[in-house]
């Protein structure tokens, strides 16, 4: 696939991932890996990117007496999601356009 | 390897980072060690599941500016006198592209150089006397195939300037660039869906052709010289050839402009064939439904303008002998030399100077209307 374009999927993904609850790294991977390759190597940029793009903050909590970082999306965050879907949908009806069936010529 | 062997590699490698980058990475990848021990996993499959130390610095450089920009040039090969960073010599350059700018550069300092973004692996090596560069086959996900352009997609090959044997270059939705720094014997170049600029000359066969890009050839001697696109539109300037010169689309427009051959032949379906100052041997134009337009034209023998329904018209333009059909076109031309005219229409008018001595001017069209006249 197109890096940029998989490179804006990852970042919907992840979002996606701390939508409903406060994520950590392990389990953003988790939840997203079924759906698209990603590694704990590749999300780090991608957690970076999204918080300085104000997409998402950062918190750190105790957890088993160690620290764990999560993540919560923001207004930001949720617009990037709305933004795709509304981009999603155009593609849908150019890919509908593209496999449509072939009309019988009406005009006759 | 463990926890601490891995964070220590990364703290090794990664001296260049802020402290404090450097301490928000090893945080990140000590949690996530832990959270896979927690998960049930042993401290080495813990490690082993977030992969290659290599592949975690990496990933960690791609986000620091500095270092993305060595990085997208990463994989270099570096020579002098043609030379190949193993010492073979080549002599030919084959280039399997998919959707990286092929961009062809003279190399100021007589090194050769090939230059590619890391996130798009490609091969380059010397394979008896071919400096050879394929894009890596590995495609790690089919599920959508849009093409959206990424601004690191260049494949830049810097060679110093002169003559080479064989150029041959695919690529699937690349452009493809050559400037006029270089001279092969042969050349064969195709993009599927990207455009192409090409300036070197050849002095044997020249083929550059495009399926639905642009293609433009610029101040090219070539041996011969064949162009062409299915979709996209045609340019050649400057092309001088002794050889046979062929341009051909189904849709695009053909222009050619300034440019001297043996053998001329242009084709298209429901593109315009435009033809400005044009000297050859023999020349032969045809379209279906496409305008054909021609100015300052000169065929010392033979000129050939075939159409279905599109309008021909001609100026300051001459033949030995000229044969022009279309059967609903209109034909309207001015030529240097009397001729013998011999002209009909079944429909239309019919309005030509009166045949004198010279060569034969056969017009035919059965609704088109036929005007020619003779400058002195």
């Amino acid at each position: 696939m197109d890096i940029q374009l998989k490179r804006g999927l990852l970042d919907v993904c992840v979002l996606s991932a701390v939508k409903g609850r406060d994520s950590y790294g392990y389990r953003i991977v988790k939840d997203i890996k079924p759906f698209v390759e990603i590694s704990e190597s590749t999300l780090y940029p991608i957690l970076k990117r999204l918080e300085a793009a104000g997409q998402v903050t950062v918190r750190s909590a105790e957890h088993n007496g160690r620290l764990r970082k999560y993540y919560r999306i923001t207004e930001a965050g949720l617009e990037r999601i709305e933004a795709f879907n509304r981009e999603w949908s155009e593609m849908i009806a150019i890919y509908n356009f593209v496999n449509r069936e072939e009309e019988n010529n009406a005009e006759e | 390897m463990l926890k601490n062997e891995f964070l220590t590699a990364l703290r090794e490698n990664l001296t260049s980072l802020p402290q404090e980058d450097l301490e928000r990475v090893l945080d990140y990848y000590s949690e996530i060690i832990d959270d896979c021990m927690e998960d049930g996993m042993t401290e080495e499959e813990a490690t082993a599941e977030i992969g290659s130390v290599q592949e975690a610095i990496a990933n960690v450089l791609s986000t620091n500016p500095e270092r993305a920009v060595e990085t997208v040039k990463e994989k270099t090969i570096v020579s002098a006198n043609g030379a190949s960073y193993n010492g073979s010599p080549f002599r030919s350059i084959r280039v399997n592209e998919r959707e990286c700018d092929v961009i062809m550069l003279p190399s100021a300092d007589g090194m050769t150089r090939v230059e590619w973004s890391e996130k798009l692996p490609h091969t380059a090596e010397v394979i008896e006397g071919v400096l050879t560069i394929r894009r890596e086959e590995k495609r790690k996900l089919g599920l959508f195939m849009m093409s959206f352009k990424n601004e690191d997609a260049r494949l830049l090959i810097t060679i110093p300037a002169g003559e080479y044997s064989e150029l041959g270059i695919s690529t699937a939705s690349g452009d493809v660039k050559i400037p006029g720094d270089f001279s092969f014997g042969t050349v064969d170049v195709h993009s599927a869906s990207g455009d192409i600029e090409f300036r070197a000359s050849v002095s044997g066969s020249m083929r550059v052709k495009s399926t639905s890009g642009d293609v433009t050839v610029e101040d090219t001697d070539a041996g011969s010289a064949e162009i062409g696109s299915v979709s996209g539109d045609v340019e050649a300037e400057g092309i001088n050839t002794p050889g046979s010169f062929s341009l051909k689309t189904i849709s695009g427009d053909l222009r050619v402009r300034n440019s001297a051959c043996g053998e001329f032949t242009a084709k298209t379906v429901s593109g315009d064939l435009e033809l400005d100052a044009l000297r050859c041997a023999d020349c032969t134009g045809e379209t279906v439904s496409g305008d054909l337009n021609a100015e300052g034209l000169n065929a010392q023998n033979t000129l050939r303008f075939v159409s279905t329904s599109g309008d021909i018209r001609f100026g300051r333009s001459d033949a030995g002998s000229i044969s022009i059909r279309t059967l609903s076109g209109s034909v309207r031309g001015s030529l240097r030399t009397g001729k013998m005219f011999h002209c009909t229409s079944r429909s239309g008018s019919v309005n030509v100077p009166a045949p004198t001595e010279g060569g034969a001017c056969e017009v035919s069209t059965i609704s088109g209307s036929i005007r020619l006249s003779v400058e002195s």
